[in-house]
């Protein structure tokens, strides 16, 4: 693991922030304008072929949005967690599906839930909600009870019809 | 394999016709959509249209403590509720550092392997009614059935479950389950066995499934497929020999590998599987002591593990520890992030919990093996018949509370 960090070191200058390394398991956190060649590298040349999952994570009060991939490596075994922290404002990253064709669901999952924006994804459509809704439910702000217009709703007095 | 229709040479003017398959269709296992575009009777194109089961049990269970996000995991893959349950307790384990006792390490890999059983069961039962083998229906439903009675005696639920819990297990077996777990074991490889004469060289079965829905390894590798779908591609992986959990390295089993990725050797690796099931479940029960407790009886786990029923019902304050345990579940550590993933009867759950410093996870993200192995779905279909579609679905073994979540 150490000489994987060290090479991304080594051929991408800066673009590694960070590495956590906490209850077995090892974080990449990764600069966002870097971080498909990082994952591009560490698959073409690493043999990291497998992405077991694309998710996602929601930081109101630091105000970012962190996307985070579980690469792994079939043949050693090997796992890295790659984290990328996005602006909450605008937080848009280069798709991967292109990368490991996984990525496409997964990535169309994060942007109906969260609102990432994934550049160059071949068919950014919602996957679980309508395609007229509104909002990412996923996002700290997002209310429980929903946000449209049966938010606060009161039945009206009577008896039922 | 895929069929070419030489159009000019046959004289033929075809054009081509967008079906609309599901969401109630019987064959989709559930609310799936699938826009198929065909030519004649050959699939050009397929898109899958998931989310109308889609009921945000991520959002939900981020507002919740993490016991009580336990029965909504049961919601998710409903068909082996066991291993939802588990692998949830197990990932709040890794992420608030508890260790488990022996007594309940084996409970739950016999859970586990019985929960698997019963879904591949139930797999076999729709999968033969797809393609025709209507027979097989009532073979594999009275096999699984003995396995949601010995589900029932364990904790009083058939279906779903919610018997995994966080440190433990909701409660301990009653006495003398084990004799009659150790009798239960011949009867269902008896059962696996009887299905096998029944299907695996029936013509019309191998007509149905051979050639059907084929993938080769490096692209079920590269699709995340994962579970029997991509040992049938011919990768040797399973999460239980990679990373063993459970002690799952003690015991003594195979990985069953397919050779062609079609629907055929997904079957027959399910086939195998369940009898690598039934070994290790043989091999379990040797391990289990009923007189132990299930939870850990030192002075310091009192306070964090649930204590033990009798007790509870008998003593003030175990009592008041269940009411504190059972009310607030342990606290997660703030920032702290970790990915565990189990293998499931459909392929690898994962489990991606972030701390947030209070009772409730900050971030509670399912991976669910059918999600991601339906997304392989166009490209197995494309190319192949019509009546194609209805057996490699079958064959993927999609459970849709588990892909919309």
């Amino acid at each position: 693991m150490a000489d994987l960090t060290s090479d991304i070191r080594e051929h991408f200058a800066g673009a590694l922030k960070e590495v956590v390394v906490g209850l077995g398991e090892t974080t990449l956190v990764v600069e966002p304008s870097r971080a498909k060649e990082v994952l591009r590298f560490m698959k073409a040349e690493r043999g990291f072929n497998y992405l077991a999952d694309l998710s996602c994570a929601h930081w109101p009060e630091e105000g970012r949005i962190d996307v985070v991939y579980q690469a792994r490596n079939l043949s050693s075994r090997e796992q890295v967690r790659v984290r990328v922290p996005l602006p909450v404002e605008d937080p848009s990253i280069d798709t991967v599906s292109d990368v490991w064709r996984t990525a496409n669901w997964l990535e169309r999952e994060v942007y109906d839930l969260m609102g990432v924006q994934f550049v160059g994804h071949p068919d950014l459509r919602r996957i679980m909600l309508p395609e007229d809704f509104e909002g990412h439910p996923l996002r700290k702000e997002y209310p429980m009870e929903g946000d449209d217009e049966w938010r606060n709703y009161v039945p009206p007095e009577g008896p039922e019809p | 394999m895929t069929r070419h229709v030489d159009r000019e040479r046959l004289g033929l003017n075809t054009e081509l016709v967008t079906v609309n398959m599901g969401p109630q269709h019987p064959s989709t296992h559930g609310v799936l959509r699938i826009v198929l575009t065909l030519d004649g009777e050959i699939v050009v194109a397929a898109r899958p249209d998931v989310g109308y089961l889609h009921r945000g049990i991520e959002k939900i269970c981020e507002t919740m403590t993490l016991h009580q996000a336990i029965p909504y995991t049961d919601r998710m893959d409903y068909l082996s509720p066991m291993s939802n349950n588990i692998g949830l307790a197990m990932a709040v384990e890794k992420l608030v550092d508890f260790q488990i006792t022996e007594k309940c390490r084996v409970m739950r890999v016999i859970c586990c392997e019985m929960s698997r059983f019963a879904s591949h069961m139930l797999w076999i039962a729709t999968d033969g009614l797809d393609v025709g083998a209507g027979t097989i229906y009532f073979y594999a439903m009275s096999a699984r059935e003995k396995v949601l009675d010995f589900f029932e005696r364990m904790c009083g639920a058939r279906f779903t479950v919610s018997y995994g819990r966080i440190g433990g297990l909701a409660r301990d077996w009653e006495p003398g389950i084990e004799k009659d777990l150790q009798a239960w074991v011949p009867k269902a490889a008896a059962a696996v066995d009887e299905i096998d004469r029944l299907l695996t060289r029936n013509k019309i079965w191998c007509d149905r499934n051979q050639d059907v829905g084929d993938i080769s390894a490096e692209d079920a590798i590269d699709m995340g497929l994962s579970g029997p779908s991509l040992r049938a591609a011919g990768v040797e992986w399973d999460i239980r020999k990679a990373y063993p959990y459970l002690g799952y390295d003690r015991y003594d089993f195979e990985i069953p590998v397919g050779e062609h990725g079609d629907a055929y050797d997904r079957y027959l690796v399910r086939m195998e599987e369940m009898r690598q099931s039934l070994r290790i479940i043989e091999q379990a029960l040797k391990d289990y002591r009923p007189g132990e407790p299930l939870f850990p009886t030192d002075e310091a786990s009192q306070k964090v593990f649930l204590p033990h029923k009798d007790r509870v019902l008998t003593r003030m304050e175990e009592l008041i520890h269940q009411f504190i345990v059972a009310t607030e579940g342990p606290k997660t550590p703030k920032g702290k992030e970790i990915y565990f993933s189990i293998e499931a009867p459909k392929g690898e759950l994962g489990f991606y919990l972030v701390g947030s410093g209070t009772n409730v996870a900050h971030r509670c993200h399912f991976r669910s093996p059918s999600f991601v192995n339906l997304q392989a779905l166009p490209m197995l279909v494309e190319g192949q018949m019509v009546a194609d579609v209805v057996a490699t679905v079958a064959s993927l073994d999609p459970v849709l509370g588990e892909v919309d979540r």
